[in-house]
């Protein structure tokens, strides 16, 4: 994924602090798989990718709407650890 | 049992969270208001249409005017919705001076806006103010976990508390207004998981503009408002639609995007946002505009439906958490709804804490103050609207139809004119949906408005 696709460059307008730990854990999922393929298309921050037949998830970037969760009950998903995560300054 | 912690622990300082703390604080409860963002509003987003008027009916000074400490943008004077093809725009063109103002039930609301724009970073601390001002705790930057919960006399689960941290907190009753994603009544297996096709992603950008630049684009009277809704071409056919609407010196512009129709269609959340941005149609609007955020949040679209059991043994559901949203087809509301559902809440609560009854019988006067509400009686008068929502007509044929028709009137081409009829009749056998689905659409229509 390159650097500077329009949603890198919108996220880069919005605050995130970085949990230590990730807070998504798509290892349930498979490259090509009805689930993953609905994760990549309703993650609005482009977090999730195919790598191989496997699924990574860049979580620093995740606005946390969970609509991931809502295509794919399997995906390991809760909200990051409190105060850490997106921070809206608008809303 | 050991003696609680506090009386009642509200899980999320959102409006319903808010508005349910400081009732119960009113009523000389403990009270703690848990919010896993270091401040309230910052994980929650909004397209950001408010109706004031049962907030301004629980708190008198609630601002009618947009001064800085105003938790709003601006009065909503101006309501648009549109219909959007690569070529056209179709739109009903609301405008009315009456939108000043709204009487409210209080009698105390002269001078009320009917709507207002908000940014939720500004309403949702104002909003938690009121609630410590009142005398709940607010404890940020704390994420619940879980509920903790004992089994019940019939072998249900009771909940005792909340977990956060690997710390039990407990209390004699929870109020869960935790959100549209509601972890908490969920993972207890007390409410069920929405199916994809009754939740939409919401995918928004605050977009700076100076006020005077702002009024000049939409038309409008300096502090005065617009809100447009856009369907169509606007969210490329997904079902959804796309929304406008004007703050102090911003604008929020955003895509809603049903999420079983955007898995079939073979476009991602992100693309669908960027074709909204871009779209030539909006350019008079958005061009110049810069992105100052970008942002997401889920929208349950089942209505009624899915509202569902809110009260249980020791717990209460409100707001999003509760799947209180309504989009009748012209007015999207959430935030109303959830004032409403978290006033009742802390009221009920209260009652049944103060009657020793906090089983779901003693808090089942929350569904029922629910119910017998404004907020409960608009739910049940719109429950039809999902059904004409899940037909595919308005977010393609009708757009369509709709320009073959104007667009055979208005444009002379040199070719005798046909009258209206006729090329109403055209528009629909050349629309590419069968007569059939077009007397289902109008039926559905019929039933749900």
């Amino acid at each position: 994924m390159s650097e500077r696709t329009p949603v890198n460059l919108r996220l880069g307008t919005t605050r995130f602090v970085t949990d230590s730990q990730s807070h998504i854990d798509p290892s349930a999922l498979r490259a090509g798989s009805p689930a993953a393929r609905a994760v990549i298309a309703v993650c609005p921050a482009g977090v999730y990718r195919e790598v191989g037949d496997r699924v990574l998830a860049d979580a620093a970037a995740c606005l946390e709407c969970g609509a991931c969760l809502a295509v794919a009950p399997d995906l390991g998903w809760h909200y990051p650890r409190g105060g850490t995560g997106v921070t809206f300054r608008q809303g | 049992m050991t003696e609680p912690d506090f009386d009642v622990a509200v899980v999320g300082a959102g409006p319903a969270g808010s508005m349910a703390a400081m009732r119960l604080a009113q009523r000389n409860l403990s009270v703690v208001l848990v919010e896993r963002g270091e401040r309230p509003g910052e994980k929650n987003l909004s397209g950001g249409v408010l109706y004031p008027a049962p907030l301004a009916d629980a708190l008198p000074d609630f601002p009618r005017d947009p001064t800085p400490e105003a938790p709003w943008e601006r009065r909503v004077v101006r309501h648009v919705t549109s219909s959007v093809r690569p070529d056209s725009v179709t739109s009903l063109d609301y405008e009315d001076a009456a939108l000043l103002t709204t009487t409210g039930s209080a009698g105390s609301t002269a001078a009320l806006p009917n709507a207002v724009t908000v940014l939720r970073a500004r309403l949702d601390p104002w909003l938690a103010e009121r609630a410590q001002e009142a005398g709940a705790f607010l404890m940020p930057g704390m994420r619940v976990d879980s509920l903790v919960t004992e089994p019940g006399p019939d072998g249900a689960p009771r909940v005792t508390g909340i977990r956060a941290d690997g710390q039990d907190l407990r209390a004699r009753v929870v109020v869960a207004a935790d959100g549209v994603n509601s972890f908490l009544a969920r993972g207890a297996g007390l409410r069920p998981d929405p199916a994809p096709r009754d939740l939409a992603v919401g995918v928004k950008a605050v977009l700076a503009m100076p006020a005077g630049r702002l009024e000049d684009r939409f038309g409008l009277e300096p502090g005065q408002g617009a809100a447009h809704a856009l369907v169509g071409d606007v969210t490329a056919g997904v079902a959804g639609g796309a929304f406008l609407y004007t703050n102090r010196e911003s604008l929020s512009f955003g895509v809603v995007l049903r999420l079983d129709a955007l898995t079939r269609s073979g476009r991602s959340a992100h693309e669908v946002f960027e074709h909204a941005l871009t779209h030539p149609r909006l350019r008079r609007w958005l061009a110049g505009a810069e992105v100052i955020e970008y942002g997401s949040h889920l929208v349950s679209e089942s209505g009624h439906t899915g509202v569902g059991q809110v009260a249980f043994d020791g717990l209460v559901v409100a707001g999003d958490a509760a799947g209180l949203t309504i989009n009748s087809g012209l007015v999207l509301r959430g935030m109303d709804l959830a004032i409403t559902s978290g006033l009742l809440a802390g009221d009920a609560v209260a009652e049944a804490i103060e009657a020793g009854d906090a089983s779901a019988t003693g808090l089942h006067r929350y569904a029922a103050a629910l119910q017998a509400s404004t907020a409960g009686a608009d739910m049940r008068t719109y429950a039809r609207t999902p059904a004409l929502f899940h037909r595919p007509g308005p977010y393609g044929p009708w757009g369509e139809a709709a320009e073959r028709v104007l667009r055979g009137s208005f444009r002379l081409d040199g070719a005798p004119r046909r009258p209206l009829r006729h090329l109403a009749v055209q528009a629909v056998r050349r629309s590419g949906v069968g007569l059939r689905t077009w007397v289902g659409d109008a039926a559905a229509l019929w039933r749900s408005v």
